[in-house]
């Protein structure tokens, strides 16, 4: 493996899993944010050579991903919501705290787009207010706007009588072939 | 502090917010009596909100992507 293979290979190492997750949060679909994904890292295998600040990699890549999931978006690619078939995030969870984790995800996928992006990029991006306006071309009293309104919404739809399905039976449902697939 | 800026603050960006200072602010001033509950409440929610982001990558995406470099 040659230099140029080795750093490659620590850019997917360290930053996959974290791209992975805001490719899927911005598309809300697992096979779309693969693509993005395998897309993503083509263009940094590409253009590597530009990249002379390794420190910089993380800011670079989710600029692509995000590059890229608008292309996709543009592209009126189908976004479906597949809560059902996430990966657990600990198997060995209590099961109120799965029913839980599948409640919030439920309303996190019912937040509109322009709801939903700046808080991807602010919890997993970790982008500032001004980074985040400068991301979408919005102002930055416009981004704290819709950042507090978003938290605002998934707190109503986490109320008891709001309308986000119960997801107990789908976290049973994914326990048990879980279970069965290990078995 | 209002409850307004309070929230707004913590909605902001609360990753740069220091927010036990936010707390304390508050509860000093006397302006919200339930501001250590009202922040209780927004962290937990921050957290419940990072924990559902927590999704795992399936474990064949990161051998696709190494070979992208052979």
């Amino acid at each position: 493996m040659d230099a140029r293979q080795l750093a490659f290979s620590s850019l997917v190492q360290s930053l996959q899993s974290e791209l992975y997750r805001f490719a899927y949060w911005l598309c809300k679909n697992q096979a779309q944010a693969q693509d993005i994904l395998q897309e993503t890292y083509l263009r940094a295998w590409k253009s590597m050579d530009n990249l002379r600040d390794r420190s910089a990699a993380r800011a670079w890549l989710m600029t692509i991903v995000r590059r890229e999931y608008l292309r996709t978006f543009e592209r009126k690619t189908l976004a479906t919501i597949e809560l059902d078939e996430l990966p657990l995030v600990d198997d060995a969870m209590p099961m109120d705290e799965l029913a839980d984790v599948a409640r919030v995800r439920a309303a996190i996928t019912l937040l509109q787009t322009k709801y939903r992006v700046p808080l991807v990029l602010q919890v997993i991006g970790g982008l500032s207010c001004s980074e985040i306006a400068d991301e979408l071309g919005l102002s930055e009293a416009a981004v704290m706007t819709q950042l507090f309104r978003a938290r605002q919404k998934i707190k109503l739809l986490l109320e008891p009588s709001s309308a986000v399905p119960n997801s107990s039976n789908v976290i049973r449902t994914e326990r048990f072939k879980n279970n069965a697939s290990e078995a | 502090m209002k409850p307004f800026q309070f929230t707004e603050a913590l909605g902001a960006d609360p990753k740069n917010v220091a927010l036990p200072l936010v707390a304390r602010a508050l509860v000093e001033s006397g302006e919200n009596v339930d501001a250590e509950r009202a922040l209780a409440s927004a962290l937990l929610l921050e957290q419940r909100i990072e924990r559902a982001f927590d999704i795992r990558p399936p474990e064949f995406l990161a051998e696709q992507l190494l070979a992208i470099s052979r």
